[in-house]
């Protein structure tokens, strides 16, 4: 241990050990599984929505099945539509990448399904774009003939089921996000937990007026260090603990509660690698920044108080993609969207919810991350440099916090 | 140098100077201190005493000369044992005493088993067995201060600082301090003791050093320092080199001991041995 330098296995320890013996500690890895459930929900249901396709705009290539005769032959020429008699060609020109979507129409609507396959897309949201399309050609259709078709779809009553391919392959889009989007939310219940934690876990000595006894005994540099250490693997010891929370409380509730089988469920998750392999990544990454910068905040100040305000700038920074999230689906390529995605302290954010959404392209990823890899090491630096400076002069004197101070005094 | 004729000295400062921004806070100092002696470091607010210790601790990087601790600048890796109650206290509130206790007792080198023997000992001797997991802040101040002792002498240190170690104690816990300090002059340990309390340095210092102005003004025994001054007592020395303006350097620093025209908040540059 001689990076850390002398007593960091000591500080570490004490850091986890006390924490661990909170009640608070242990009742937050109870509550985070209900913030799981109610984002999941959130997701789900927001996932569900579902706008009318204008057809005039329709850019994809599109085959039809239209056993009822219900579409009007004129929005099929509109939207340049192949019209074909064999709902497994229709299904195997998708499979093979010829066309994006295949629509089949049964003969009749009340008793049977409407059915969409189509090519997956990059944008997870994206994919809803078929079903939306057949909804509006039904519709547009409906409204210039009367039969009883047409009065289950002018009732909103026709059933539709979508199917999405990728390499030949069908898949579940929403599915195969998950475990993208799990690093994002991760993220954002670790920030919940530990935000504050880490804030107070550079004042509580100055604020106590412990650190002068401390500083013969072991330096600042490693007690900050130290204290970083035990963070991370406090989160650590979270998650694990909340994952085995979840699997045993399946395992005894499936039986009595008749729960599907969630391992058949995970093992039709298409696996992207290189998608999770990312997630992965800026979750890491994400994690050091924010508890570098939030460290580096505490630093400054002598008191939780005095370092509260300006953590909440922190913290706005963060959140900031979250206010323009309909930007991010519906225009990611936009000048903010990009910006946000590399500007450090909103990528975190940023860059897992884009992963997650699949709106994220590679020229982007690699800038960003190394942007907010160097910005994560840079944050640790001066966290522990703030804090060896503040550690007994009581807060930092350096250019910025004077100009905070004397800004706040006026 | 003011004492170079014993040969065995624990603390060596040359040369010593700090400045902080452009007003120079130590001139030139040089003393040492024996081992297994008891040193008292006496001054007027504000003359510079915590700031040296803090210096010769390694807390601040010296703008001039050398602070030596058995013949080498202190360094944070255990091979000195050192006990050290600084003039600012305090403890972790939030924690246990056991805890608390059992994390220094760690951090100066005990095992767990060390920490945990000499923390239930000492808490039967000062009578607060029964706070053993009682939060810290559910102590009074008196009963806080009795622990921060505790922590300072639990290594058996070679050497033992304190900056006012009496400050906040009333008459029991004060006893109780002397006695603990005597122990610790009795198995051979050097003391270097900061204090306003003349009577307790009549008591137990071998040797004064006496600062004003970031400057030595009397080094000796005591007995010698008071024979340049007719046989006055240490306070009647004391008043006569600080007088009244005593009173005008009080409240010129901050917490910390720094001048507070150049305390952190108005920028100035304090320099720690321990930013590399």
């Amino acid at each position: 241990m001689t990076f850390f330098g002398h007593n960091f296995n000591t500080v570490v320890k004490f850091e986890v050990r006390r924490a661990i013996k909170k009640p608070s500690f242990w009742i937050s890895i109870v509550a985070m599984p209900v913030v799981l459930a109610f984002s999941f929900l959130i997701g789900f249901f927001a996932s569900d929505v579902h706008t009318d396709a204008d057809l005039t705009k329709q850019d994809f290539s599109v085959a039809i099945t239209d056993e009822g005769k219900i579409v009007n032959p004129e929005l099929l020429k509109q939207i340049d539509a192949q019209v074909i008699t064999d709902k497994t060609a229709g299904i195997d020109e998708v499979k093979n990448g010829e066309i994006d979507c295949y629509i089949y129409i049964p003969a009749d609507l009340k008793s049977e399904k409407v059915e969409t396959f189509g090519a997956a897309t990059t944008n997870v949201f994206d994919n809803s774009r078929y079903d939306d399309l057949a909804t509006a050609l039904l519709k547009t259709s409906a409204l210039t003939s009367t039969n009883d078709n047409t009065i289950t779809i002018l009732t909103d009553s026709v059933q539709s089921d979508s199917h999405s391919f990728a390499d030949g392959k069908e898949i579940n889009p929403l599915l195969d996000a998950l475990i993208p989007a799990l690093f994002l939310i991760v993220f954002f219940v670790i920030f919940m937990a530990f935000g504050n934690q880490m804030l107070l876990m550079t004042v509580e000595e100055k604020e106590n007026h412990v650190m002068e006894m401390l500083l013969t005994t072991v330096r600042a540099r490693t007690l900050i260090l130290g204290k970083l250490v035990a963070m991370w693997l406090l989160i650590a010891i979270q998650l694990i603990a909340i994952l085995t929370l979840i699997l045993v409380t399946y395992l005894v509730a499936r039986n009595y509660m008749n729960l599907p089988d969630i391992f058949a469920v995970l093992s039709d998750i298409n696996m992207n690698w290189s998608q999770i392999g990312f997630g992965a990544l800026f979750f890491v990454l994400s994690v050091t920044f924010i508890s570098g910068a939030t460290a580096a905040v505490g630093g400054m100040f002598q008191t939780a108080k005095e370092a509260s305000s300006y953590f909440s700038i922190i913290v706005l920074l963060l959140m900031s993609p979250a206010f323009i999230t309909g930007t991010v689906i519906s225009d990611p390529s936009s000048s903010i969207v990009t910006f946000l995605t590399l500007f450090p302290a909103s990528s975190p954010v940023m860059l897992l919810m884009r992963n997650a959404l699949g709106n994220l392209p590679l020229n982007l990823a690699i800038p960003a991350t190394v942007i907010l890899a160097i910005s994560a090491v840079v944050a640790i630096w001066f966290a522990v440099r703030v804090f060896q400076k503040s550690a007994v002069t009581g807060g930092a004197p350096n250019f910025l916090q004077k100009y905070l101070l004397k800004r706040g005094q006026k | 140098m003011l004492s170079m004729k014993t040969p065995d000295p624990i603390i060596i400062v040359r040369d010593f100077a700090m400045n902080f921004g452009d007003q120079t806070v130590i001139k030139n100092l040089n003393f040492t201190v024996q081992r297994g002696e008891t040193f008292g470091f006496l001054g007027s607010n504000g003359s510079g005493k915590t700031t040296t210790i803090r210096a010769l601790l390694g807390i601040y990087q010296p703008s001039e000369g050398e602070l030596l601790i058995n013949g080498k600048t202190f360094q944070v890796d255990g091979a000195t044992k050192i006990g050290y109650l600084p003039e600012s206290r305090g403890l972790y509130e939030k924690e246990t005493v056991r805890d608390v206790m059992n994390y220094f007792g760690e951090l100066k080198g005990l095992s767990h088993g060390e920490a945990t023997d000499f923390t239930e000992k000492y808490l039967a001797r000062v009578n607060l067995s029964e706070y053993i997991d009682s939060k810290i802040s559910k102590l009074s101040g008196g009963q806080q201060q009795k622990i921060q002792l505790g922590i300072t002498v639990m290594n058996e240190p070679d050497l033992l600082i304190l900056d006012e170690p009496t400050k906040g104690f009333d008459p029991v816990n004060r006893r109780l301090l002397m006695d603990i300090i005597k122990e610790h002059q009795d198995r051979g340990a050097t003391v270097l003791m900061i204090s306003h309390q003349m009577d307790d340095v009549e008591k137990l210092c071998d040797h004064i050093l006496l600062l004003k102005d970031g400057v030595a003004r009397e080094f000796g025994t005591v007995p010698e320092v008071r024979k340049k001054y007719n046989n006055a007592s240490l306070e009647d020395i004391f008043l006569k080199i600080y007088g009244a303006e005593n009173d005008t350097v009080e409240g010129a620093q901050d917490d910390n001991g720094i001048p507070k025209q150049f305390s952190n908040d108005k920028g100035a540059k304090i320099k720690t041995r321990r930013q590399k």
